[in-house]
């Protein structure tokens, strides 16, 4: 499924009426595609309110003592092969959690800590993605950094070195801080469509093709189809760490392009030229596969 | 392990201090008995305890997780017992567990979700409740109003957005 697919069927996932085939398809492209993640996030948790808004009901006595006895059960005294596979697998996934995310104490510790390890937990996987961009700038940021527009006080304030903000953003507010200076293609090459508008019409539709006509931008259009078809050759979606840029001169077409782990310790980088948008993008898959695009990539994919 | 089993064990009762009523009240408002609704409360429980180490906060916030395995599980169970039902909201006269002092923010939690609601229309209300209340899918929905499919999802996006975006303005101010 592509994200498309996957952005139609968000709202029926939120409100839990989406087919079991679906929903298993769907949430296996939610594990990987950060873009489709937050939008899942954001209309699950509106569909949530209206259970948080029901007229609370009173709870049965003796529940919670019927819970936790409950999941003692499945958890399981030592005793009998299964039950002790499965505490077997609890301590593992513990531990696998413990070198991913610091989950281990949190396992072990009062449901407050695990919220409050589960806001630190949200606050490092955001870090570690805004990390790729920074690293790929090969600036060593790591002592004091922020990033994003609501870091933007903090940053006034003197509370950190330097801060990443995307330029647009800042155009918007209408804010251009005190020695901002703009990062060069070289050090972040946007992501593939990165700027592009599209618009839509029926194909059988001639009149409103024609009058869209008037506001195609051929040199753009070209730029798009190559990057696309990078995205597609190397089997992207929207969250692949994949940066593509195309320009047309003079009736060829130049482009870089480059993937990261997501953390940015490894790249592979190339820059070619060709005049077919095709074979464009051909050429830069080859450059790339070449030096270990597969490799890097295999780490993001599911 | 031990020790883990018993540290769970505290974790397991902090979070029913604070989500069992939210869970029991979804229950029994999907499933329309107590008896249903508090073996859903046990399931949503026992299901979080065993996915606790793949909560992935990136993907949101512990009582949307919780309350979304809880809608989950009781959609999963009506379909599979009954197909598509209409459940009835019943009110158990039962003398109430103790909550503690985290009573007081399930009554907060249900303030936010109550004034995030507010911001849809009554159309809107409707047809979110009657996907997510009475587990009538967007196809289902079209069907039976006779409107097209693809308007039906748009309007249930729409709508979704809004409350979402009503709930945003509470939490950053």
């Amino acid at each position: 499924v592509n994200c498309l697919e996957v952005r139609e069927l968000l709202p029926e996932l939120a409100v839990g009426v989406l087919a079991p085939e679906d929903r298993e398809r769907v949430e296996r492209h939610l594990r990987w595609c950060a873009g489709c993640r937050k939008e899942a996030t954001d209309l699950g948790s509106a569909a949530a309110m209206f259970a948080f808004a029901l007229e609370p009901a009173r709870v049965p006595q003796g529940l919670g003592d019927r819970v936790v006895a409950r999941v003692r059960r499945a958890a399981g005294a030592p005793g009998t092969p299964r039950r002790a596979r499965m505490a077997a697998a609890a301590v593992v996934a513990a531990m696998v959690a413990v070198a991913s995310l610091g989950w281990g104490a949190v396992m072990a510790g009062r449901a407050d800590r695990f919220a409050e390890r589960a806001e630190q937990a949200e606050r490092e996987q955001a870090a570690a993605l805004e990390r790729f961009q920074r690293v790929l700038a090969g600036e060593d940021l790591s002592k004091r950094t922020a990033h994003g527009h609501s870091d933007l006080p903090r940053f006034a304030e003197g509370g950190v070195d330097a801060i990443v903000l995307a330029a647009a953003g800042l155009m918007r507010l209408g804010l251009v801080p005190e020695h901002a200076a703009p990062m060069s293609v070289a050090e972040m090459i946007p992501a593939p469509g990165q700027g592009c508008l599209a618009i839509q019409a029926r194909a059988n539709d001639a009149e409103t093709l024609g009058a869209l006509s008037a506001l195609d931008h051929a040199p753009t259009r070209t730029a798009l189809r190559a990057e696309r078809s990078l995205m597609r050759r190397l089997g992207g979606g929207c969250a692949l760490p994949l940066g593509a840029l195309a320009q047309v001169e003079d009736g060829r077409i130049h482009m870089v392009a480059a993937v990261f782990t997501p953390e940015g310790a490894r790249e592979a980088r190339t820059a070619v030229e060709a005049e077919d948008p095709e074979e464009v993008a051909a050429l830069a898959e080859g450059d790339l596969r070449a030096a270990g695009a597969e490799e890097i990539l295999a780490v993001v994919r599911p | 392990v031990e020790g883990l089993l018993a540290g769970n064990e505290e974790a397991v009762r902090a979070l029913y201090a604070r989500f069992a009523r939210p869970i029991f009240t979804l229950g029994l408002r999907l499933l329309g008995s107590a008896e249903a609704a508090e073996e859903l409360t046990q399931d949503v429980f026992l299901a979080a305890w065993r996915k606790a180490a793949r909560f992935d906060p990136s993907r949101g916030r512990l009582s949307t997780w919780l309350m979304t395995i809880a809608h989950n599980l009781a959609v999963d169970r009506l379909r599979r017992e009954t197909g598509v039902t209409r459940p009835r909201l019943i009110l158990v006269d039962e003398i109430p567990e103790i909550l503690g002092p985290d009573e007081d923010e399930v009554l907060m939690e249900r303030d936010v979700a109550i004034r995030a609601l507010a911001s849809l229309s009554d159309a809107e209300k409707r047809l979110l409740a009657r996907a997510y209340f009475g587990g009538l899918t967007a196809r289902e929905i079209a069907e039976a109003d006779h409107i097209p499919l693809g308007t039906v999802k748009t309007r249930l996006r729409t709508a979704l957005i809004k409350v979402r975006r009503a709930n945003q303005d509470k939490e950053r101010p």
